[in-house]
């Protein structure tokens, strides 16, 4: 399965929340997480689409791609 | 209160002032851009807004950098001095460079450095130097969720409506209140910094003492200071910060500010000095991305992380330098 360039961009920016979750201060860890999940969320619903575009695609006879897809990024 | 005195504060309202008049386009790109506004007025409202700032928000980002950074026992009049000129110097410096530089993280690697210079790295405060690196981190990406988030929401909401002129009237009036958040939030981050500055500047005087607030005059003077630097220096700014990230329209411009104006007030309110700057262009880029990852001109959000590595290290070494020339001088 090939992801699309914008979840794996989302998953690398939840990444990057998690990763600072040790440096930053105890109070303000929550944000960490907070973001860190709505990142993952927003990854999540890129494969989603990602996948179900591909399904689109793979109904339709060939080249009869539709016009209004949107890019995957 | 000595001569030396009034005039470092001479020198920090002005690079406030510059502050205000550097980073006026981020306040009235988009309102412009979409000509909502004309220049004049779109600086007009931002500057208000900038002003308008003290009456909303506490002093908890300057009560960071006059306390939380440097051992405030360690300031002093060179110290504070060294730590502007090294500011501003790095500030000069990149913009020659063409690089997004922060005045805030300037601002924090020069106080640092200057410190250093006369006390050595025990004067720095660890903890609060380390809430401030995380955040040069944090913040552009936080401002890059919640750009995507609400412009991501904005299209779900509005996606099956077809009076798309109406729509659009709707999106630029809403430009108005989300330029103005913006310009709140820039108020608050900024114009608190130069206020640190002041404030630690009159306790190394004692003319107020360490546990003491922020005397009114400071949080008007620095918010006078930030306001007039928006007015002055807002309608010069012909390629604004959005136009060089990605194209936006009315619903893209409202999204970037609003998300953008949440990172600041929640910052702002924790008492965490960011930099503007980043956080729009984080929120810009946000939105750029609902479009596709190619819609947004990564050079411009390449540079903001190459402006993260150098600021604070780059403005520490010259006020370093600058402090001990002055120690020299006298």
């Amino acid at each position: 399965m090939r992801i699309s360039r914008r979840a794996l961009f989302f998953l690398s920016v939840a990444l990057v929340f998690v990763l600072m979750i040790p440096p930053t201060p105890s109070e303000f860890r929550w944000l960490n997480l907070a973001m860190a999940g709505l990142a993952l969320f927003w990854a999540t619903l890129l494969v989603i689409e990602d996948l179900s575009n591909r399904r689109r695609d793979s109904d339709l006879p060939k080249g009869d791609a539709p016009s209004d897809m949107p890019s995957a990024g | 209160m000595g001569l030396t005195v009034v005039l470092i504060i001479a020198v920090a309202l002005a690079f406030d002032f510059f502050n205000g008049f550097h980073d006026a386009a981020n306040s009235i790109a988009t309102v412009v851009s979409t000509r909502v506004l004309s220049p004049r007025q779109a600086v007009a409202w931002a500057a208000f807004f900038n002003f308008a700032a003290f009456l909303i928000f506490g002093t908890a980002v300057a009560a960071t950098i006059a306390k939380d950074v440097v051992d405030p026992a360690v300031f002093d009049n060179a110290v504070i001095f060294a730590g502007l000129v090294g500011a501003i110097a790095w500030d000069v410096i990149t913009w020659y460079a063409g690089l997004p530089t922060s005045s805030s993280h300037a601002l924090v690697g020069g106080m640092a450095g200057a410190a250093v210079a006369k006390a050595g790295w025990s004067s720095l405060i660890a903890t609060g130097l380390q809430k401030i690196v995380v955040f040069i981190v944090l913040s552009p990406l936080i401002g890059l969720l919640l750009g995507f988030t609400i412009m991501v929401s904005v299209y779900w909401l509005f996606h099956r409506n077809e009076k798309v002129d109406r729509l659009n009237r709707g999106f630029r009036r809403m430009q108005l209140v989300s330029a103005a958040a913006f310009s709140l939030g820039h108020g608050a981050n900024d114009a608190q910094k130069t206020m640190g500055i002041i404030l630690a500047l009159l306790i190394a005087n004692k003319q107020v003492s360490v546990d003491s607030g922020v005397p009114l005059w400071v949080v008007l003077s620095a918010h006078t200071a930030i306001g007039l630097g928006t007015l002055f220096g807002g309608w010069r700014i012909v390629h604004t910060m959005g136009s060089k990230i990605t194209k936006l329209t009315p619903a893209s411009g409202m999204s970037a500010e609003l998300a953008a104006a949440s990172t600041l007030f929640f910052t702002a309110h924790a008492g965490i000095p960011v930099s503007t700057t980043h956080t729009i262009t984080g929120a810009i880029v946000g939105v750029g991305t609902t479009q596709r990852l190619s819609a947004v001109r990564w050079g411009v959000a390449g540079r903001v992380v190459w402006a993260w590595v150098l600021t604070i290290p780059g403005a520490f070494i010259v006020s370093y330098f600058a402090f001990l020339a002055l120690k020299g001088i006298g």
